[in-house]
């Protein structure tokens, strides 16, 4: 039946053509994912990938509408693309879903250059650098997309031509002094960090002495005090005992003894800390008191002044309202929680010893002890406690994220993706030819709560010549990495291939030094040749990583080279293009992301850098240890403001639940 | 790739009805027992939506009831962001048989839906979306029952209206706006849906929407020019001289400039600084007291100094609202913010004539300690604030009839907290506006072309629209559509009435060129819809829906035009 005969005579036969034929990929199967399957589906789109590494959750059902009940924990790409087909059966569209992340190995530049166009549908910072770095290198264009609430954005970022996702600089991390979150904790948040970054994970998360001692140092570099900082190296050291006696029977009650009453009671000892103005000592928690009930709680130290009529301050009118989670826990429910949530999470431990466990927002167990621990250190801190309804928002970096928003954005997105494709040429050709061919105009939209403008259009900003992602140099390398050395590579394809290329001002006498790296680790330089003999292989350099060529002046680009899988056919171990393009100067202040100059000889993969991209807009000004944000009563209304101010701003709205605080 | 037919076996079991019973908590963590402190599913399901709108909201929401008139993609996809966050209950009024064509656009309907009627089509669609929510089609002539049982629109809480007849469309809109004409009637908002191709427009109809809170950018009414007692004391207590460098720089910007306010006023007859002039001087005195160049606190103080001389009134907004005859004459009939805002009236008479203070304090560089005792300030003095304003209130209430308990506590301290977040909007009769009276009239005496301003081309394609609409009145059917000949003379007839729109500014025979454009692109658009306008439209739609809902955020007041060729969008108030 003709199902799509007015749309294709809307859209017109050329460009109807090109969405039934253009290969599409949609990053995230999520709230904007769901939306943007179904636009695409309807319109006539016929070859999609979507691809996603999460499950799906009781608390998508709100908004993710290709999803159901029995659906939970099952893939989201899979289930998306099993609904959205069932409900155009009739009209040849191949979806090919995938469980997985976008920053898998095989997900290289080779598989992103077999689409005409990318859609971003992420929620976190990460991945949306990762399939915007490749879509710049390969040359095809993104449409990225986020929403936060009520407000939304489009941005279609097409390379040479728009700025790219990393042309505009994200907002920095919130983040915490590490004293204050250790040692001298002054507001909700604080208590909420130590539950959620450092004592979950000292007791069942991934624990690395190295790295806390890095940090440790660190703070200690910066100027914290130096005796402090010795304590906590004592106390995290005490730590890996403790841990160990996790699954016994009184494990959960022996941790709370010494967390809650010993460490308190070290802390105390040391009485300078307590001078500083504004600093309160705490009071060691007493297990048996407290189950008793005669354990006197610690008076608040910002207490709200007493309502006339002399009641309590209470959740009495919230409690009516009949939502559980929005009601405080008394101090012996805390503390029951706490032995409790232990116990599950110890059982957990044991019944898996091979997986570390990570906080997650949605798994219950997780929250439950960081609830606890959060709301038992507040109290011995004389800190305001926080119902589960609060802490699950301010642990988890929870985003308001509605159906509504989704829909309008994923509409708009389609949009947009109607005017690249108008743009493209119908035969495939090469990559700068999109430049020449005048096509409608691409827009930024933003979408936002102000009742006289709510949709704002823009035209995309030109790409930042600075950036060291859309500006680089990338050259897709096919590569057997089991036989091909760091010196092969060296010589055979940076000094001879490279060296050919022609450099944007270069003296015939200049001549070109090289080092070479793999993310932040450096392999080689003119005076290290020590990796030589060993293997890319060996060296951990994988499938859809990058070899980076700079020169040792940073007078030029540097030059990517993304590892692909081997050409079976090649003679030799590995293939590049059969002349190397050109290379323009490099931009005069320096690049941004400059990788560390630490030399990595051995086996060992360095330690995965903490996320520092957190772009939740909980606090819009660039958060150092001495902002405060109103600790009101944890009103969404703040949080809000301070989005509107960030799309107002026009920069990217980016929508991020993934992203962790950073503690300095 | 698995070719699925249209056989009814082959849909996943997951898509047939569902039960909600077992709660989820059990299903995923195995206990039986879900904890106190536990939220449950219903909760969790709402959870990414409550922080939001919070539990209030959702409470409306789940007590809304939704009419959709009219049954095409645009209409489903609302209902379905509708469906999603759980509204009580929503019906489809469409007498209408399913195509193939309703099954290309409308993602709410099957291959085997065609041939059955497509309210209980799309409503069996819809259903399995969200189990809490009820659904019902009425397969009948919305025309007759217009006539036969007028009662059935009035019991709804908010009526949509996609791509109906023009006609039909002021017939629903006139029963509504005659249904809340009396005190105390029915204001059931209507938003109606015209789309064609790629032009869209949403018009909303009602008499009179309060909005409890607009959630504004700021709420902070910091009290910098006239500091309460409390405020005053702190500021003039705080002794630069023998603070150390770490100390000075935390002052909280706030101190900074309400102690510099003060010391202004003192030696200068109590006044602040009014001209331009004397704003520099005040300006340079503050960046004398920095110690240091690099002062952060002094760098946001400088940035925020225009606050010293701007004024803790009311916003101008919230001062109309209580000039209006419904907020001046409470009664017992009155609305909660009519009283609100009738007390909010007497508490700004008396001295010292402001609003309610805010407790809140926005973001700052300060030292815990001494943000912590600030914030305690404004704390203070907003419980005394409201304290006050609860003893106006209950003589308000008491005078009027009402118990003291009439107003939730939860209603008023939001209400104090946030006295600039309220807002009253009052509507017009959709009639009106398509007749060409009142305010679109004025916008059209006013009406300049910009080629550069895309919110006249919007204009253009909204009078566009009202053109064909009054062409399908009078031909019963629309420009260019299952017309015999060429599409030209259809859209010459359209341009003629357009013009007669334009009366006076059309008088020397043409029109702009603009308007035969927007004509030819109203036309082209065949008065269908585009799959992806429709997810745009509906996704527009009930977002308007939810904020009329839980009266919360400000809605489109009342007309919005978006042309996706160009990616251009205008609000208008007609």
């Amino acid at each position: 039946m003709p199902r799509s005969t007015y749309t294709e005579a809307l859209l017109g036969s050329d460009l109807y053509k090109k969405v039934r034929e253009t290969k599409l990929l949609v990053v995230g199967a999520g709230g904007i994912g769901c939306e943007l399957l179904k636009n695409l589906v309807l319109v006539g789109f016929a070859n999609i990938e979507i691809i996603d590494l999460d499950t799906i959750d009781l608390s998508n059902l709100n908004r993710q509408f290709l999803f159901r009940k029995p659906d939970i924990s099952k893939s989201k790409a899979l289930v998306a693309a099993v609904t959205a087909r069932h409900f155009n059966p009739s009209s040849g569209i191949d979806i090919h879903a995938r469980h997985g992340n976008v920053k898998d190995s095989v997900n290289d530049l080779e598989w992103i250059k077999g689409f005409g166009l990318v859609m971003n549908a992420l929620d976190n910072m990460d991945a949306r650098r990762h399939a915007n770095q490749l879509c710049q290198a390969a040359g095809v264009p993104l449409i990225e997309s986020g929403t936060a609430g009520y407000l939304g954005q489009v941005t279609p970022m097409i390379k040479n031509e728009t700025e790219c996702f990393d042309c505009v600089p994200k907002p920095a991390p919130k983040s915490f002094p590490v004293c204050t979150i250790r040692s001298t904790p002054s507001e909700p948040i604080h208590c909420i960090v130590w539950g959620k970054t450092y004592l979950f994970n000292k007791l069942f998360g991934e624990d690395d002495e190295d790295v806390d001692t890095e940090e440790l140092d660190k703070a200690k570099a910066s100027g914290e005090n130096a005796e402090e900082i010795e304590n906590l190296k004592k106390e995290a050291a005490a730590f890996r005992e403790v841990r160990k006696s996790m699954g016994e029977e009184d494990g959960p009650k022996n941790v709370f003894n010494k967390i809650f009453n010993e460490d308190i009671q070290r802390l105390l000892a040391m009485e300078d800390m307590w001078k500083k103005e504004g600093r309160i000592k705490p009071v060691p928690l007493e297990y048996e008191a407290i189950m008793n009930g005669s354990f006197r709680t610690p008076p608040l130290r910002n207490a709200a002044p007493q309502r006339s009529n002399g009641q309590p301050k209470e959740n009495g009118s919230q409690q009516k309202r009949g939502l559980k989670d929005q009601r405080e826990l008394s101090l012996k429910e805390n503390l029951e929680l706490f032995i409790d949530s232990a116990k599950r999470l110890s059982a957990r431990a044991i019944a898996y010893p091979d997986v570390p466990l990570s906080f997650d927002k949605d798994d219950d167990d997780t929250l439950d002890f960081v609830l606890a621990t959060a709301n038992l250190r507040a109290t011995a801190y004389g800190i305001a406690n926080k119902t589960r309804f609060d802490v699950k928002e301010m642990a988890g970096n929870i985003i308001p994220a509605i159906a509504t928003t989704n829909a309008i954005i994923a509409g708009l997105i389609v949009m947009q993706s109607l005017n690249i494709l108008k743009r493209l040429p119908t035969q495939p050709t090469t990559s700068d030819s999109a430049e020449n061919s005048a096509g409608p105009a691409i827009r930024n939209v933003f979408l936002r709560t102000d009742p006289v403008k709510p949709l704002g259009f823009s035209v995309p900003a030109k790409a930042d010549n600075k950036c060291s992602v859309c500006r680089d140099i990338y050259i897709p390398l096919k590569v057997d990495l089991k036989t091909c050395t760091l010196g092969t590579f060296v010589n055979d394809i940076v000094k001879s291939w490279l060296s050919q290329a022609k450099f944007e001002e270069k003296d015939d006498e200049e001549e070109i030094e090289w080092t070479i790296f793999e993310g932040g680790r450096l392999l080689a330089d003119p005076d290290f040749d020590d990796n030589y003999d060993r293997t890319l292989d060996d060296l951990d350099v994988k499938r859809g990583k990058m070899l980076t060529a700079r020169d040792e002046d940073g007078k030029y680009r540097p030059v990517h080279f993304s590892i692909c899988e081997a050409d079976a056919q090649a003679s030799l171990p590995y293939s590049i293009p059969s002349s190397p393009p050109d290379i323009p100067l490099a931009p005069s202040a320096p690049l941004p992301r400059e990788p560390s100059e630490e030399p990595i000889i051995s086996d060992s993969i360095p330690p995965p850098t903490t996320s520092v991209s957190e772009a939740v807009p909980i606090s819009s000004s660039t958060a150092v240890g001495t902002k405060r944000s109103a600790p009101d009563d944890g009103d969404v209304k703040d949080l809000t403001t301070a989005e509107e101010q960030v799309s107002k701003k026009r920069k990217v709205v980016v929508v991020d639940e993934e992203d962790d605080f950073e503690i300095l | 790739m698995p070719s699925s037919g249209p056989d009814q076996d082959r849909r996943p079991l997951k898509i047939t009805k569902m039960d909600d019973s077992i709660d989820v908590t059990e299903a995923t963590t195995g206990t039986t027992e879900i904890p106190s402190y536990r939220p449950d599913a219903k909760t969790r399901r709402y959870d990414r939506q409550l922080r939001l709108w919070a539990s209030a909201g959702q409470r409306s929401l789940e007590s809304a009831r939704v009419l959709l008139v009219g049954c095409d993609a645009t209409g489903c996809q609302a209902l379905k962001s509708l469906v999603l966050p759980g509204i009580s209950q929503f019906t489809i009024l469409s007498p209408d048989l399913t195509t193939s064509q309703d099954v290309a656009t409308n993602f709410f309907l099957h291959p085997d839906s065609v041939g059955s009627p497509i309210a209980e089509q799309s409503v069996k669609y819809l259903k399995e979306l969200n189990p809490a929510v009820e659904g019902s089609a009425k397969i009948e002539e919305p025309a007759s029952l217009l006539v036969s049982d007028p009662d059935f629109f009035t019991s709804f809480t908010l009526i949509l209206a996609t791509n109906v007849e023009p006609s039909l469309e002021l017939q629903l809109a006139d029963l509504l706006w005659e249904a809340s004409a009396s005190v105390g009637g029915p204001d059931i908002p209507l938003i109606t849906i015209r789309n064609s191709g790629f032009i869209g427009r949403v018009e909303i109809q009602l008499r009179e929407h309060s909005v409890v809170d607009t959630h504004p950018d700021t709420t902070h009414t910091l009290r910098l020019d006239s500091p309460f007692k409390l405020l005053e004391e702190h500021a003039r207590s705080l002794d630069l001289t023998s603070m150390d460098s770490m100390e000075h720089s935390h002052i909280p910007w706030v101190v900074i400039l309400v102690r510099a306010g003060i010391l202004w006023r003192d030696s200068h007859e109590g006044k602040l600084p009014e001209t331009s002039e004397e704003k520099a001087e005040f300006k340079e005195l503050l960046k004398k007291e920095k110690v240091k160049g690099d002062e952060e606190n002094y760098e946001e103080a400088l940035a925020q100094a225009y606050r010293v001389w701007g004024q803790s009134e009311i916003p101008w907004e919230i001062k109309q609202l209580l000039v209006d005859e419904s907020v001046k004459n409470v009664s017992e009939k009155s609305k909660n913010l009519q009283i609100l805002l009738h007390t909010l009236s007497q508490y700004v008479a008396t001295p010292p004539h402001l609003p309610p203070t805010s407790p809140s304090l926005p973001d700052m560089h300060s030292s815990t300690a001494s943000y912590v005792h600030l914030q305690n300030l404004y704390k203070k003095e907003y419980q005394s604030d409201l304290a006050r304003f609860k003893g106006l209130l209950f003589q308000t209430l008491e005078k009027i009839g009402l118990d003291e308990g009439s107003i939730a506590d939860e209603e008023i301290e939001s209400f104090v907290k946030n006295v600039g977040g309220v807002g009253i909007i009052k509507g017009t009769s959709l009639r009106e506006s398509k007749e060409g009276k009142g305010l679109i009239a004025k916008s059209i005496e006013e009406y300049q072309y910009d080629e550069y301003d895309g919110s006249t081309t919007c204009f253009a394609m909204h009078l566009a629209l009202l053109a064909s609409e009054r062409f399908y009145i009078e031909h019963k059917r629309w420009p260019g559509v299952k017309c015999k000949e060429d599409m030209s003379e259809d859209n010459r007839k359209v341009e003629e009435i357009l013009k007669g729109i334009l009366s006076d500014k059309a008088k020397n025979g043409g029109i702009e060129d603009v308007f035969v454009e927007s004509i030819a692109e109203v036309a082209r658009g065949g008065f269908g819809t585009l799959p992806t306008t429709a997810a745009f439209l509906g996704g527009v739609v009930a977002q308007e829906a939810i904020k009329l809902v839980t009266n919360q955020y400000t809605p489109l007041d009342n007309t919005v035009i978006v042309n996706l060729v160009k990616s251009e969008s205008a609000k208008f108030k007609f």
